[in-house]
């Protein structure tokens, strides 16, 4: 006979774990426990939480007596949303075909939920050839019919090398980043030459250099070389921070303006620094600070959401999609057009919807496929949207495992650890009962009770919500939903405590310390595209520190990244 | 004199392109063949075909004898190739040894198990340690080194400095590449370097074909020549670049500039005189999105085995990671008539849960020898494709519900390749098990490279008093 075994254990990963003898009650990671904090919260006192205790720290800026100590600044090869949007800022007129080729590339290793970390951005065989489709591709468009004048004009009569050499001289300067040097200019003009060579026409010579460039390492790399001999830690250029903030800000190259500061001199001083990104941030096109979210909260996933026929039956078409559009709306309106806060976005009573979605959620009032601005009752934030609950969800129904550990790792930062090699058994566990049921039974155990009393209080009260984000009363066995959770082991443990429901649980999120630096973290990782390291001590306790200092101004945050040791300096690496 | 046309654009291929472009390759083959050379040997293979979430450890036999084993229900669907098998049952994967911090979850490493190394820090909530103070955290990370595929793809491209492709990597569907479904990397040891896989039979067939002409001499050449061009402009850019920029970012240039060879080697790629390398009928070209759709997951599956055998048919290359997900995946098979996740079911422990998962994997296991055919319908040298390729069935888990990797199942399928003694059970429960990594150290023995006998971490290995028990499994040859 079987032998009944613990069930429903690992949706994620994480369940049980086995307290050796003598050993206490799970307790989760807390990465960089006390100190890693901006010092601004709650910061001591047991609670019944029983929350790890944060005591003050030194400010690690001051333990450094004055030097200037930055982490590593490793060379990024663009991501995919970086390489569409260099290439359509470059050539609007290329917009949809970028788009096109960028999503043909073969998806990026995530690291910390993001798909953007240098450590992991390389080009290996496949990601070779895909770019020289892509390349293909876009080139042969590029000088197809009358697009030829435009990119490349080269009057009759004119000399056609000195047109391509034009060419490659102002397209390599936007592509590369900076004025391309004789040496560069004359490699690119081996290429067309090779091309004239082997009496092909101007045309197919323009096709072929844009064609090599779309290729190069000086376009796919974002690299910040080292004076030869330099070593400790050094002043970056005018025209690496240019990179630095358009990357930033854009996730693109820097434009004309920011380049032509660059060039001139004039991108030098903080202030200097602070006026470009000032006016980068009224930009439209920085507002795809909406690619941090959208890989954050898992909305990418919604593109492919699956949900079975038989238990959600009549979903409007592409749900995923325009959960995902809802999402984005949210974010972009409240970062840009609403107050920017970070509180606003964990509790704002609204949302964005067109119709269709409005329909979906039972709102009323909204006509048409353009997404408008609803007002939510019992539900606000970003974590209580359709899109985010979603993405954590099943085909066939909520996971409230999935959810909690989300809360406990991607808005905590908190590391759950890995269950047990083998998971003893729990004794048998009907597959007739429900998701609820099964979870309590966990809870009661000892063996399990560590690690689900961490994930689970942080996913129950998101049980008002059903796997496809409608607003709910009962769950899918007919049950009355029980919302009511609990916030543990959070480093602010006044915080700690049972709530009622996610509107509850949201307004903690909203007033903790832990919350508002780990947003802080996560952005930070997005832009560096790495984990923090020691040498970034300082970096981000003057980040964490001005963040709240600006009650959580999303915004704001992005002006202070650009005015850190760390954003106009460089650790020179051996 | 002006020349130009306009080149057709890779990924924008209709039925209609791939079928002109599969007559296309039949047309070639002629040239082609004075370029190639039959040796009358032919070279020997390997596939892993990977089934998510372990199986149900109970319900795999009735008998157990050595040559007349009875396979359980679950099982029946290699029946029919019974007497190319090596059942291997009991096989242990040793992950538990792995020191706190230098080992994933069960499914993450499991799902690495092709490449037996420790977990290195970085990128993943689940899983991790700190210090004594709480201080100092680190998240799990990816395996630090690379995966059988890889690596023996890398010892037969040094054995034959010709051959395009060094393996392929092939994944059905489940989203995005993180820690949960990606199985092969690179390496070397030490470095945690994961390979996203294709998702996509049709990008696959057009790179694997890219140099065949799909529409006329001329344009080949003219594309073939715009290439070459910017390959020697990326390799000088990346060669001016290497000296100047630190000992990290060098070996993420040297990574492009091996790929760059890699492609350039691909543009070249001649099938020689093989008579079973011809063209294929995808059918209906599907967008990467479609070829994600977990409702497609069986027409995918099935068209990456075509393109594998015809790979290997072509001999374009000779080792494949495929997987039928990732590992975890919850991925609902409708098809059969289920309502729920593998991966659910798969935590859930009364016996309907059972009974579902067997059927998932029964449904898997009757879609996974489908290779087997497609191999054996390809003549080579007298005999099949089959008979120099060793198929290796396996999961990330023994079985789901407790995580448990001390128990699997693999099962080896070959032809006649005069290795291994086939038509045969082998049991490992008894102690000492032998390892995963013992198994993999046989695959590298049977594609030629008997004197492999320590490949990966040696904790992996189960000792046996003071001496490590390394080496191949006992018993198949």
């Amino acid at each position: 006979m079987r032998p009944f075994i613990l069930a429903f254990v690992c949706l994620l990963g994480c369940d049980a774990r086995i307290l050796a003898p003598g050993e206490s009650p799970f307790d989760p990671v807390i990465p960089g426990g006390a100190g890693s904090g901006s010092g601004s919260g709650s910061g001591s006192g047991g609670g019944e939480g029983g929350g790890t205790v944060v005591m003050p720290q030194p400010n690690p800026c001051e333990l450094q007596n004055g030097a200037v100590v930055v982490g590593a600044a490793p060379m990024r090869r663009l991501s995919h949303d970086e390489y569409r949007n260099t290439i359509s800022d470059l050539q609007p007129g290329w917009s949809a075909a970028a788009s096109t080729q960028a999503a043909l590339l073969t998806p990026d290793s995530e690291s910390l939920g993001f798909r953007n970390a240098a450590a992991f951005l390389d080009v290996k065989p496949v990601l070779a050839t895909q770019y020289l489709d892509a390349a293909e591709a876009l080139a042969a468009q590029a000088v197809a019919g009358t697009n030829l004048n435009t990119l490349a004009p080269c009057a009759a009569g004119a000399n056609e090398l000195t047109c391509a050499q034009n060419f490659i001289r102002t397209f390599g300067r936007r592509l590369h980043r900076h004025t391309l040097t004789a040496e560069e200019v004359a490699r690119y003009t081996a290429v067309y030459t090779s091309a004239r060579t082997a009496m092909y026409d101007y045309r197919t010579g323009i096709e072929w250099v844009v064609f090599a460039f779309l290729n190069s390492p000086g376009f796919l790399y974002r690299v910040e070389l080292d004076p030869a001999g330099s070593s400790g830690v050094r002043k970056v250029s005018g025209l690496e921070l240019a990179s630095r903030l358009s990357y930033l800000l854009w996730q693109s190259a820097p434009d004309e303006t920011l380049l032509a500061a660059a060039e001139g001199g004039q991108l030098t001083s903080r202030p200097e620094i602070l006026a470009q990104a000032e006016r980068m941030l009224a930009d439209t096109k920085a507002r795809r600070l909406t690619a941090f979210f959208d890989q954050w909260l898992k909305w990418d996933k919604l593109e492919t959401m699956s949900r079975e026929p038989s238990a959600f039956p009549g979903l409007p078409m592409n749900l995923g999609p325009m959960m995902r559009a809802e999402a984005q709306n949210f974010v972009e309106r409240t970062v840009f057009d609403v107050d920017g806060k970070l509180g606003t976005l964990l509790t704002g009573e609204y949302t964005y919807v067109n119709q269709a979605l409005a329909t979906h959620y039972g709102l009323g009032g909204v006509t048409g496929t353009a997404f408008q601005r609803v007002a939510t009752s019992g539900r606000g934030g970003v974590l209580t949207l359709g899109g985010t609950l979603a993405a954590n969800d099943l085909a066939t129904r909520t996971s409230i495992v999935h959810r909690g550990v989300s809360m406990r790792t991607q808005v905590m930062c908190q590391i759950v650890p890995a269950p047990p090699p083998d998971i003893p058994a729990l004794g048998p566990i009907s597959s007739t009962l429900t998701q609820a049921q099964r979870l309590a039974m966990h809870r009661a155990d000892p063996t399990c009770a560590g690690c689900h009393n961490l994930i689970d209080p942080l996913g129950t009260p998101f049980e008002a919500f059903d796997a496809v984000g409608r607003a709910r009363t009962q769950d899918e066995a007919g049950n009355p939903v029980d919302t009511r959770g609990e916030l543990t082991r959070g480093k602010d443990v006044a915080l700690n405590g049972p709530v009622a429901n996610a509107s509850e649980l949201v307004a903690k999120f909203a007033q903790s310390t832990e919350v508002r630096d780990c947003f802080a973290t996560q952005l930070y990782r997005f832009s560096v595209g790495r984990k923090e390291e020691n040498g970034d001590a300082c970096t981000t306790y003057t980040m964490k520190k001005r963040f709240n200092e600006s009650g959580g101004d999303v915004k704001a945050f992005l002006l202070t990244l650009t005015q850190l040791d760390d954003f106009d300096h460089r650790q020179v690496q051996p | 004199m002006k020349k130009h046309s306009t080149l057709p654009r890779a990924g924008d291929i209709t039925r209609r392109t791939v079928l002109r472009g599969a007559a296309g390759i039949s047309m070639f083959l002629p040239l082609m063949e004075a370029f190639g050379q039959v040796n009358g040997t032919s070279p020997k293979r390997l596939v892993t075909v990977f089934t998510a979430n372990g199986d149900d450890i109970d319900q795999r036999f009735t008998s157990r004898g050595e040559t007349n084993w009875v396979f359980a229900d679950m099982l029946t669907p290699f029946e029919r190739h019974r007497q190319h098998l090596l059942v291997l049952d009991g096989i242990n994967k040793y992950h538990h040894r792995l020191p706190a911090g230098e080992v994933s979850d069960g499914h993450q490493q499991g799902g690495s198990a092709l490449a037996p190394w420790k977990s290195g820090p970085g990128s993943y909530p689940i899983g991790g340690t700190c210090d004594a103070n709480g201080q100092n955290c680190q998240n799990i990370g990816w395996v630090l080194g690379p995966s059988i595929d890889k690596a023996i793809g890398d010892r037969i491209l040094q054995d034959n400095p010709s051959l395009p492709y060094r393996h392929l990597n092939l994944r059905v569907g489940d989203g995005g590449n993180n820690i949960w479904n990606v199985h092969s990397h690179a390496g070397p040891v030490g470095s945690q370097n994961p390979i996203n896989p294709d998702t996509n039979p049709f990008s696959v067939y057009t790179r694997l074909f890219q140099g065949i002409d799909f529409s006329g001499q001329q344009n080949l050449a003219k594309r073939l020549a715009m290439k070459r061009s910017a390959l020697d402009l990326v390799n000088g850019e990346l060669n001016a670049l290497k000296p100047k920029v630190s000992a990290a970012d060098r070996v993420r240039l040297e990574q492009h500039t091996e790929s760059m060879r890699d492609v350039e080697r691909q543009l070249s790629a001649q099938t020689g005189n093989r008579p079973a390398c011809g063209p294929l009928t995808l059918g209906t070209m599907m967008s990467n999105q479609q070829a994600q759709d977990p409702n497609n997951h069986q027409v995918v599956g099935q068209l990456f085995f075509k393109i594998i055998a015809m790979s290997f048919a072509c001999d374009l290359v000779r080792t494949v990671n495929f997987n039928w997900s990732g590992n975890t995946s919850d991925r609902i098979y409708r098809n059969i008539g289920l309502t729920e996740g593998h991966h659910t079911l798969s935590h859930l422990t009364d016996g309907t849960a059972f009974q579902k998962i067997r059927q998932v994997k029964k449904y898997l296991y009757e879609e996974s020898v489908k290779l087997h055919d497609e191999l054996m319908r390809l003549p080579e040298n007298g005999k099949t494709v089959f008979d120099s390729t060793l198929v290796v069935h396996w999961s990330e888990l023994s079985q789901g519900d407790t995580h448990q990797k001390d128990r699997d199942l693999v099962v080896m399928a070959t032809g006649d390749s005069g290795v291994f003694r086939r038509g045969r059970f082998l049991d490992f429960n008894s102690q000492p098990k032998r390892a995963f990594s013992n198994m993999l150290i046989s695959c590298w023995h049977f594609m030629g490279y008997p004197t492999v006998m320590d490949w990966g971490e040696p904790l992996l290995f189960n000792p046996q008093g003071a001496n490590l028990n390394t080496g191949p499994l006992p018993g198949l040859v």
